[in-house]
């Protein structure tokens, strides 16, 4: 890849160095043995080997997958942050710009920024999209996901990295998302309390439980939870159900007082999927899709339009999103 | 040491509450003090040993001392503390009253953020999670701002502002898109997932001054993304009061 301002794809860690080197911005997924490698700079980085290249889905630990952000932004700051100054994300995000950031799978501020961002002051204000770091699938267990900010290289399994990208008068952000999964035509759930995970529900209004209803209507849990909001499709998908304790986790909270759904199939996703997505044109900064679709929709070696980025452990387009693709243009105003 | 006397003073305990216990913290920059209730037999005597009350010790950051964050500990419920005492908090949450009050004071003045942790030497995460509770209804302010205009009082709405296409905040067109009684079609994600957030706080708000803020919010995305809601707005016009009143000239 040659790579320019704006431009994204597949490198090698020789070459990542080198545009680090050039004093690049740079967005950067890559194995943690390859980010570990990378000298200091002007970028951010997460662990994940999952990408969609021009040539299809992939998993490799030997390339770094790169968004060069150099020359999109007037002013380009990195910031880390922990759990108690996550909600200043927003407030230092631009007023006329965007902010990328990466959060640490499995961890305390994910679970915080989950669960609260929705609430955050004027969240919905500016664009903020991002992903949620993960790890290989065989090393489940043995590491945690990480993040790293490139201005200093430590690697962190929980604070968040962001890169706050000021762009000039002339230009707009534009964040949106693809989504193929729509409401179901079954039963409607409401659950009492926010969290990651849920037992006692209503359903369609009558008192019942989520995993009792799952085991007992044989529902194919790879399909999300699906909830409305003014027209925004908006997945929670289902990590584990147990019937024995009644409960079921999520990758993503459920809300309270939200009404959801099972999503209906989807019959062919990379047909759908070209079908809704809108073309990857010179506007497009950045974009990454869920690591659940990779695996439930079998994408290895196969293409999905001109769209790659990492296949992430989840995704933020203002708030934390499961499977799904999420994407910004930049745009003349 | 403390003169606990004159802590009690200046912190508004007065009977039957005394501080049992007190700590400082110079590195840190922090008192801890406790609030017990007073011993009977030294009801006349301020002195440390007053007893704990029972039940689940709560702990709020109350106004600062002399540059010190100031941390009450308690058990004494909110419900058995005077309306007006200052020092007692609701569980859960992490001010006292009158810090509390202080902090929504400066907030409802539109002071940044930012300048009000600096000022009152209170976290950003917590008064996020103050905000989020105001949000939710569960606290009161404890002053009521100047009441806006009604929505349905067509007397006090004048036109829309002369530099801009978007109504006036107190247009009733707010309240229709908010409570869904004016459907538009919207395009924009941030504005999809912002409207279905105020439409959830608007239906538990507990008082006008909660609505009209969800009204202010849902208006200010319109400002700040202007140019490219022109879909939206293109909808909002037939709604709008100032519209309305130019059709009725």
């Amino acid at each position: 890849m040659q790579a320019t301002s704006g431009s994204q794809g597949l490198v090698s860690l020789q070459r990542a160095v080198e545009l680090i080197d050039d004093g690049r911005a740079l967005a950067i997924a890559g194995d943690e043995s390859l980010l570990k490698q990378l000298p200091r700079g002007n970028w951010i980085g997460g662990t994940i080997p999952y990408f969609m290249d021009q040539r299809g889905g992939t998993v490799t630990r030997d390339k770094l997958y790169i968004n060069d952000l150099s020359g999109i932004g007037s002013r380009i700051d990195i910031r880390s942050y922990s759990t108690h100054n996550l909600p200043a994300l927003v407030n230092e995000a631009p007023d006329n710009g965007f902010s990328l950031i990466i959060l640490p799978g499995g961890s305390e501020i994910l679970s915080s920024y989950a669960k609260n961002a929705p609430d955050y002051e004027d969240i919905f204000l500016k664009p903020i999209i991002g992903w949620v770091s993960g790890h290989h699938l065989d090393d489940a267990g043995s590491v945690t996901p990480k993040v790293i900010n490139g201005l200093d290289g430590e690697p962190w399994d929980n604070r968040a990295v962001a890169m706050h990208v000021r762009l000039p008068e002339t230009k707009m952000a534009q964040l949106d998302i693809v989504n193929l999964f729509q409401q179901g035509e079954g039963h409607t759930f409401r659950f009492a309390d926010s969290g990651f995970s849920a037992g006692d529900c209503l359903i369609d209004g009558a008192t019942g439980n989520f995993a009792d209803y799952l085991r007992q209507q044989e529902i194919d849990t790879r399909l999300p939870l699906v909830a409305d909001y003014s027209g925004a499709m908006v997945n929670v998908s289902i990590k584990g159900s147990d019937s024995e304790r009644g409960m079921v986790e999520f990758y993503a909270p459920v809300f309270s007082g939200v009404d959801y759904k099972l999503a209906a199939p989807v019959v062919d996703y990379i047909d759908e999927f070209m079908a809704v997505t809108p073309d990857a044109g010179g506007s497009w900064v950045f974009s990454c899709n869920c690591i659940l679709n990779y695996l439930y929709m079998d994408l290895e070696g196969k293409r999905t339009a001109n769209i790659t980025g990492p296949f992430t452990f989840g995704e933020i387009a203002y708030q934390l999103l499961n499977q799904t693709l999420v994407y910004l243009t930049v745009e003349d105003q | 040491m403390f003169d606990l006397v004159f802590c009690e003073r200046i912190l508004g305990i007065e009977a039957p509450w005394c501080i049992t216990r007190a700590k400082q913290d110079i590195n840190r920059q922090r008192v801890d003090i406790w609030i017990g209730e007073r011993e009977r037999n030294r009801w006349f005597k301020p002195i440390p040993g007053g007893r704990a009350a029972a039940g689940e010790e709560q702990v709020w950051q109350h106004l600062g001392m002399g540059g010190f964050r100031t941390y009450i500990h308690t058990a004494i419920s909110e419900q058995s503390a005077d309306h007006d005492c200052p020092w007692i908090g609701r569980k859960g949450l992490p001010f006292t009253r009158a810090l509390t009050q202080r902090i929504l004071e400066l907030l409802g003045e539109r002071t940044a953020y930012g300048v009000v942790c600096g000022l009152l030497n209170v976290d950003l995460e917590d008064v996020w999670r103050l905000k989020h509770s105001l949000d939710g209804g569960t606290v009161q302010k404890p002053e009521p701002a100047p009441r806006a205009p009604d929505i349905r009082d067509t007397a006090t709405i004048t036109t829309p502002e002369p530099e801009s296409d978007i109504p006036i905040a107190e247009d009733p067109v707010w309240h229709r898109v908010i409570s869904n009684e004016s459907e538009i079609n919207i395009r924009q994600l941030g504005l999809k997932l912002l409207i279905s957030r105020v439409r959830s706080q608007y239906v538990n708000a507990d008082s006008d001054e909660v609505r009209n803020m969800r009204r202010r919010e849902l208006r200010k995305y319109f400002v700040r993304h202007q140019r490219s809601l022109q879909h939206e707005l293109g909808q909002l016009k037939p709604f709008s009061r100032a519209r309305q009143q130019m059709e009725q000239m």
